[in-house]
């Protein structure tokens, strides 16, 4: 991959124009100067700079050390048809250097110093050979070789060979390559040709982006990726991969809607632009489509990935993929980036690319780390005195008697009591450990990576529950002698087994009321607060954990690659991946988990769910690249055969004897299967890609794709996709780059695309019957039943995407910004379109020609602060404003749809009832009706405020400072949205039979005497004007400012670790949601009012590297 | 020789496409292409209605089925009375205030029901994959069913839109069809379906016989054509289908009062096998036989009206054998249906009773009222004679013409109270229902209108399709 590495490619045809020039020119000898005429006007600019501005019309490469020259040395001067030797002389003027000539590179060295000894032992000198190699083992052509006080050196050839002869043994030789850090090699008397691998030090601009099939970097690609690697993966403790994306990247929500293990997931790249089909973005694993979504899970706790969608499940599939295997995460978002995808990336792509082998020797990591996690805040909910004092004003409000079951009022329970129930139930700390450890190493045919990994954390419950995964994760690369066959294989496999509770808890914490009896008896069992008749007066909420529920995971991904080198950059590719994931999940409801006077009436029970998700691809590529003048011209063709297999056997089984065998199902008296799940999704496409680069200034893309996909009609299998996308790297312009020196780097790009939306269930299309099993079929046939109303007509979402952007970097890339404006459109909506019951169903599944805007700024800024030999400060932001907007549905005032959206508004937001306030007579809630008059009872037609849930502005702020040994690294997230305001209550002032709790803030401005303003209506035993909480008044618009991250480690001396024999330790501490501040009252801003929020985590580590 | 490699290369995927995303149904699931291709899963695929059928009527949440009928216009007429006000449609239909925003879905249960039977229609019609005997038979039961669907929508609902497709691109724009268009439809089913069903009632492979009368049979669509055309005025027809089943005699007889609703009843036309093995024994059953501590707001919400009650003759078994009561500690006695004498199921899970569709005595009393029609006067007294002294009362004698048609409609009170909506829908045929509703409403504490005799379309439906009318005064 490595080969398309930019710097090769200009040193490839800087090279041929130097030969033609030479040619013509009449060159010949090495080290003579040649005659070549520059011109060049340069003001107060960095030498640096204008070495490479030469660069640019010579071709000749710079070659020096940081230390002889100091590059910020400003030199002004202007030249026409200059003869370039005497142009040198004149920039080098007043320092200690002079140049010389060394094939394709000028090397600068320090005359002063330069001390030709004579050596009149002619037999003691050597001649050395050797190799170049890149980290990847490619070889670097054109490197420069220089030893040091002499003049002799070398230049790399095509192979990244070099020969230098007659040098003098202990002599030192200083490699050098553009986009390499330099390295310095002592020459030993026994020589022997070897390998010398350069490490990448490139630009941030030059690092290598994985985007769909062509690799390219920051500097040429057409602005819709971004990427994170492993350095901002590892420090945050996530399990995963998602999460460590959250802030660090524009254009995306991420939104972890559970504070417990492998918890549901909601990630969107530019808005949602479906209605009701799943706007999950495509994942791509090492090339392998990944799930995004769960099998259809049992239990339910921990959250869905997705919160508009009716078919998003529990859990997250990328859970399942040990975050410390992975070198890098892009996420695709725009038209030029995406449309390769076709019909599955109309909601953006996220690339994971795993951790690959090196050469070198064998080496050993170990990090070892231990942590804690506990829930940040809680809701201020009322004491006993409040509590008691509300219901007792309840009821005389009401004018009711106190009831045998008001056990809270008429004195069966400990009214002197005051529990907080969230500390009591959630405020525990789960305990978090984690190993991790890889041995990577390989020669220049050979590499390899093998990484472990275990990883347990607990629960905050009062009670023994957690998740447990351990991985593997390898990588073998083998490249041929003739460096012509390459093949790659990758696998990584997670073990997991989580046992969580039946139901997150969330709710009794927070309504449970403060004066509920003890959770045990003096004797240590559970109290059930029974009264005088022998009733349990309340739900023992750690009964319920007497439910056990275990998820067992497993998960395998495997990627072979083959690549072959037919022709000089002709390659033909083929990467098959297989991956599959296994569940094996139960749930058991014993009878210990009711209270005792109603277990005679109930049956023991137990689910237990099996299931698999298996999905292999075949992806044969044929790609050609090819260097005309100063310009590249690559292109891809290829297909791909993908084909995914999900099944699950859902067992609902009763009658046990004991609580103690609910776990096998042959101990159950009856077993039935609930359901069984059997799918199969076909995909198939052929796909081009064009990319051209003129005089590395103008930028022009052109991909196209044929889709095929089994989830769609037999009328409409197939549809294509397109996108084309240019770029203009202005910066190249001589006119700008010779006046605007301080502009390093510019690009204005554009692209405009289409990709689709396949993520329906399957088989909509067919009319199908599934079996109706009854314990008696009716006269012994099991009946078939329909499934749903057919449409054979379905067809793609699709999405056309139009980005502009705009690059600039200042102060030699020192401050690089980028910013994007993007407009997504989706039409041909696929909704579940309600019908009239005559026509047999309730819906069915159709495209309308509805339309939905998703458009939307991204900025982000790089910068280097501050770069010393000891300290080093760089800062990254990123904000995003997005808006989401129903540009046209056709007949929506006529559809069943009317009252839910509206032209020119948010599709993701909601319809509410307008609040008006508390009617100071009969002190309850009024709000407006659609004519804007008073009134106490709302119908449909008043629905006039629309409210939207996702965040309209969300930005990222990261620090990362090094000083000597030490590194700190902060990443601050901040978000405006709308959120369900608990501060409103479930229904605020009510406090009926079920006794709940409600938080403090409804005793500010409650209603109690007739003339009260008051904000909260009259305190009542029964539900009044419920309306409430469809109005907007349960809402509220809440910013919050998140420290997501930090992290600090502190590398030990050298000194002490180099005696252990150890190459390196260090200590770190990672934290995660550190703190937020925020304007919102409940539990968390961001996962909502009533969900289990993400934990405060705090990790302490030990890294050794051996 | 690169190039045809290529060549070829792309040639094979092109060509290979359409063939490779083409799927089949999954092993859960059978699609409409293959179920009727052979006898088993066609028949299966019917058969399914019935179990429908039996499934819709275990719990009964007041959501409105098909199955419910009884319960629905036991409510809205002067059979039973609603305990309590807790459920917001229950106590809309018993106080007859059913508006546009109800959530009473028989009509959307009803037209569910017909979609099924016409995608079966639609791929039997020109079937040559399944033997003919089959086809035949499931081509006729599934139009009865379809007949059986439209006689109650029609008659609770007025004007409504015949479905005979399953294209909702076409179904969702239909207009509603007049009553006399819908008795067409109706007939047009019922002849047919009586051509091609068995008379003999078939096992569920539709090849050996069955004790269990729980497949319809050319009998059945002859029971519905009687009372079709009894409703349609078409008295001699009326007074045929009536013979034809009074006079099988093999087949059908009238049973003891406490043998009627059993599965093994002789009187039985059609019923409905029980799939359950726990809850229910007949949905009818459990719903109507009150526990001790009385009727509630939930599972039980309803006991029997004195309008019944009290307009039994002294005498009359049926009052004794088909009416239950009980009195609760506060001492209140409520009285209730008890044609079926079992509420939940025995222990060991098997029913003695299965639910009741069609009966032999309601064609005595088609019989009756046709003959009379007809001017047929003794011959009419005969035949509710017959069914009095089984009720263990008196043979009327000669009486005035319209002294016999007050006698009929008081038996058909007192015979098919709470079964299947023949209250309802006699009430509305003889045209008293203005009359007799005016009194029974005040009591339930509303006023009476004449539009109460049709039932609204809920709104959503009207939503849905444009091209629908709400039925008037609504």
């Amino acid at each position: 991959m490595k080969k398309y590495l930019l710097f090769p490619i200009i040193r490839r045809y800087c090279k041929i124009i130097v030969i033609t020039m030479m040619l013509c020119l009449g060159l010949k000898a090495q080290g003579t100067p040649p005659i070549l005429l520059v011109n060049l006007t340069v003001n107060n600019t960095p030498i640096i700079t204008v070495f490479n501005m030469l660069r640019d019309q010579t071709g000749y490469y710079f070659t020096y050390s940081n230390d002889l020259l100091n590059e910020r040395k400003l030199v002004s001067f202007r030249v026409f048809n200059y003869k370039l030797e005497l142009l040198l002389d004149k920039i080098l003027e007043g320092t200690d250097c002079t140049w010389q000539i060394k094939g394709k590179s000028i090397v600068i060295t320090n005359a002063s110093k330069e001390d030709p000894k004579i050596y009149l032992d002619n037999d003691s000198l050597i001649i050395i050979s050797g190799k170049i190699i890149d980290e990847n083992g490619n070889p670097i052509p054109g490197a420069t070789l220089s030893v040091k006080n002499s003049k002799q050196g070398s230049i790399t050839n095509e192979k990244g060979e070099f020969l230098i002869k007659d040098v003098v043994p202990r002599s030192k030789i200083l490699i050098t390559s553009i986009g390499y850090a330099s390295q310095e090699i002592t020459v030993d008397s026994k020589w022997k040709s070897r390998s010398f691998i350069l490490k990448n030090n490139v630009n941030v601009l030059d690092e290598m982006i994985v985007s769909t099939y062509l690799p390219t970097s920051k500097r040429y690609s057409l602005g819709g990726i971004s990427t994170i690697a492993s350095k901002q993966i590892e420090n945050k403790p996530v399990t995963n991969p998602l999460l460590a994306l959250q802030a660090e990247v524009p254009g995306i929500v991420i939104n972890q809607n559970s504070g417990l293990a492998n918890s549901g997931i909601t990630v969107q790249i530019r808005g949602q632009n479906s209605f009701r089909n799943g706007t999950d973005p495509l994942y791509v694993i090492d090339g392998v489509p990944y799930p995004s979504q769960m099998l259809p899970m049992i239990n339910t706790a921990n959250g869905k990935s997705g919160n508009l969608i009716s078919s998003a499940t529990t859990g997250n599939p990328l859970s399942f993929i040990n975050p410390n295997d992975i070198e890098s995460i892009s996420v695709l978002k725009d038209a030029d980036a995406t449309s390769i995808y076709g019909s599955r990336a109309a909601a953006g792509a996220i690339l994971i690319t795993t951790k690959r082998g090196h050469i070198g020797l064998g080496r050993l990591n170990v990090n070892f780390q231990l942590g804690a996690g506990k829930i940040s805040r809680f809701l201020d909910v009322m004491n006993n005195k409040q509590y008691l004092g509300m219901r007792h004003i309840a009821k005389a409000n009401d004018l009711k008697d106190i009831f045998p079951s008001d056990y809270d009022l008429n004195g069966t329970w400990d009214t002197t009591r005051s529990v907080n129930w969230q500390k009591e139930l959630l405020g525990g700390t789960a305990n978090f450990s984690h190993i991790q450890s890889s041995v990577s190493g390989g020669t220049e045919n050979l590499q390899f990576l093998i990484g472990l990994g275990y990883h347990k954390e607990t629960t905050v419950y009062r009670t023994n529950l957690g998740d447990q995964k351990g991985s593997v994760h390898f990588n073998i690369n083998n490249i041929s002698n003739n460096k012509r066959l390459r093949i790659q294989f990758t696998g990584n496999y997670m073990a997991d087994e989580n046992r969580l509770p039946n139901s997150d808890g969330v709710s009794d914490a927070l309504y449970l009321p403060p004066v509920a009896p003890q959770l045990f008896k003096p004797d240590g069992t559970l109290n059930w607060g029974t009264n005088a008749d022998s009733v349990s007066t309340f739900q023992n909420p750690l009964a319920t954990f007497n439910q056990k529920a275990k998820i067992k995971t497993t998960n395998l991904i495997s990627i072979l690659g083959i690549q072959y080198e037919v022709l000089t950059g002709l390659d033909f590719k083929a990467n098959f991946g297989y991956t599959s994931m296994l569940l094996d999940e139960y749930q058991t409801f014993p009878l210990s988990a009711y209270p005792p006077e109603y277990r005679k009436y109930l049956t023991r029970r137990a689910s237990y769910g099996n299931g698999y998700s298996n999905t292999w691809i075949a992806e044969p590529q044929v790609s050609y690249k090819t260097n005309i003048g100063k310009s590249l011209i690559e292109g891809l063709i290829g297909a791909s055969f993908q084909e995914k297999q999900e099944g699950k056997v859902n067992l609902s089984a009763d009658q046990f004897s004991s609580d103690l065998l609910l776990e096998d199902p042959r101990s159950a008296g009856t077993l039935t299967t609930i359901s069984t799940l059997d799918t199969k999704y076909k995909y198939n496409a052929i796909f081009g890609l064009l990319n051209f680069r003129l005089m590395d200034k103008y930028i022009f893309h052109l991909s196209m794709r044929r889709d095929g996909s089994s989830r769609f009609g037999p009328e409409n299998l197939f549809h294509n996709f397109g996108s084309i996308g240019g770029g203009w790297i202005f910066s190249s312009e001589p006119w700008i780059r010779n006046h605007v020196t301080y502009l390093s780097y510019g690009k204005i790009s554009v692209s405009y695309g289409t990709s689709g939306n396949d993520q329906i269930g399957d088989y909509q299309y067919i009319n199908n019957f599934s079996s109706n099993s009854v314990p008696i079929p009716y006269q012994g046939i099991v009946g078939l039943g329909t499934d749903g109303i057919p449409n054979p007509y379905l067809q793609w979402e699709e999405t056309k995407k139009m980005q502009i952007g705009i690059d600039l970097g200042f102060l030699n890339d020192n401050i690089l910004i980028s910013a994007n404006y993007y407009r997504n459109r989706s039409s041909n909506q696929l909704l579940s379109y309600k019908l009239p019951t005559i026509t047999g169903g309730p819906s069915y599944t159709r495209n309308l020609p509805a339309t939905i805007q998703n458009s939307g700024l991204e900025f982000n800024i790089n910068t280097k602060n501050i770069k010393t030999s000891n300290f080093t400060w760089t800062s990254n932001g990123n904000f995003t404003i997005a808006r989401n907007k129903l540009i046209s549905f056709p007949g929506l005032s006529t559809s069943p749809y009317a009252s839910t959206y509206e032209i020119g508004k948010p599709m993701t937001g909601v319809k509410l009832y307008k609040y008006h306030g508390v009617d100071s007579q009969t002190g309850l809630y009024d709000f407006y009706d659609s004519q804007g008059k008073i009134v106490t009872n709302p119908g449909a037609n008043d629905l006039t405020v629309m409210l939207d849930f996702t965040p309209t502005f969300y930005a990222g702020f990261g620090n990362s400072l090094s000083y000597k040994n030490l590194h700190l690294d902060v990443l601050f997230q901040a978000s405006r949205q709308v959120v369900s305001n608990i501060s409103a209550g479930k229904f605020p002032g009510f406090f009926g039979d079920n006794l709940g709790n409600q938080p403090v803030s409804v005793l500010d401005g409650f209603w109690k005497y007739p003339g009260d303003v008051a904000s909260i209506q009259k305190f009542s035993t029964r539900i009044i004007r419920s309306a409430i909480n469809s109005s907007d008044f349960s809402y509220s618009n809440v910013w919050f400012l998140r420290l997501k991250n930090a992290s600090l480690s502190w590398k030990l001396p050298n000194m002490w670790t180099s005696k252990a024999k150890i190459k390196d330790i260090s200590l770190s501490i990672n934290c995660q949601n550190v703190f937020t501040i925020t304007n919102y009252h409940g539990l968390d801003p961001e996962s909502g009012s009533t969900a289990f929020p993400p934990l405060r985590v705090i990790m302490l580590g030990i890294n050794a590297n051996l | 020789m690169s190039r045809l490699a290529l060549y070829s290369f792309f040639c094979f995927f092109i060509f290979s496409c359409k063939g490779f995303i083409t799927v089949d149904s999954p092993k859960n699931k059978i699609s409409d292409k293959n179920i009727f291709s052979n006898d088993e899963t066609a028949i299966a695929m019917v058969t399914n209605i019935y179990t429908q059928l039996n499934q819709d009527c275990k719990a009964f949440n007041g959501d409105g089925r098909l199955m419910n009928v009884a319960l629905v216009t036991g409510l809205s007429s002067d059979e039973l009375v609603l305990y309590g006000s807790n459920n917001t449609s229950f106590y809309q239909i018993y106080t007859n205030t059913l508006n546009g925003d109800n959530t009473i879905y028989t009509w959307s249960d009803i037209y569910r029901k017909i979609y099924n039977v016409n995608s079966a229609i639609a791929s039997l019609i020109d079937n040559h994959s399944l033997s003919d005997n089959v086809r035949r038979q499931l081509l006729g039961e599934v139009k009865f069913i379809r007949a059986f669907c439209y006689f109650y929508l029609t008659n609770l609902y007025g004007n409504v839109p015949i479905v005979l497709g399953i294209d909702p691109l076409i179904n969702s724009t239909l207009s509603q069809s007049s009553k006399e268009e819908v008795y067409t439809q109706i007939l047009e089913d019922l002849k047919d379906a009586e051509s091609l069903m068995s008379e003999s009632y078939l096992a569920g492979n539709l090849i050996g016989t069955s004790i269990e009368r729980v497949r319809p049979t050319k009998w059945v669509a002859t029971a519905l054509l009687a009372r079709v055309s009894l409703f349609m005025l078409n008295y001699a027809n009326a007074e045929n289908e009536a013979d034809l089943l009074i006079n099988h005699q093999e087949l059908f007889k009238l049973d003891s009062l406490d043998d009627v609703f059993l599965k093994s009843s002789n009187e039985c036309i059609w019923q409905i096998q029980n799939v359950y093995n726990s809850g229910a024994n007949t949905g009818d059953g459990q719903t109507f036989i009150l526990p001790q501590s009385g009727p509630d707001g939930s599972n039980y919400p309803v006991y029997l009206s004195d309008y019944i009650v009290n307009d039994f003759e002294a005498g009359d078994l049926r009052k004794r054998h088909w009416i239950d009561s009980i009195t609760t500690n506060s001492g209140i006695t409520y009285f209730f249906p008890f044609k079926y004498k079992s509420g939940a199921l025995t222990e060991n899970g098997s029913s003695s009773e299965y639910i009741m569709m069609f009966r032999l005595a309601e064609q005595y009393l088609i019989r009756a009222e046709a003959r009379l029609k007809l001017g047929k006067y003794d011959q009419a007294i005969s035949d509710i004679n017959i069914i009095r002294r089984r009720a263990g009362l008196n043979n009327i004698t000669t009486i005035p013409p319209d002294s016999i048609l007050k006698v009929i409609s008081h038996e058909r009170k007192v015979e098919l109270f709470t079964e299947w909506g023949h209250r309802w829908l006699d009430l509305k045929r003889t045209g008293d229902v203005n009359s007799i509703m005016s009194v029974v409403a005040e009591q339930k504490g509303v006023t009476w209108q004449s539009y109460y005799q049709l039932y609204p379309i809920n709104n959503s439906e009207l939503l849905a399709d444009k091209s629908l009318i709400q039925n008037p005064g609504y």
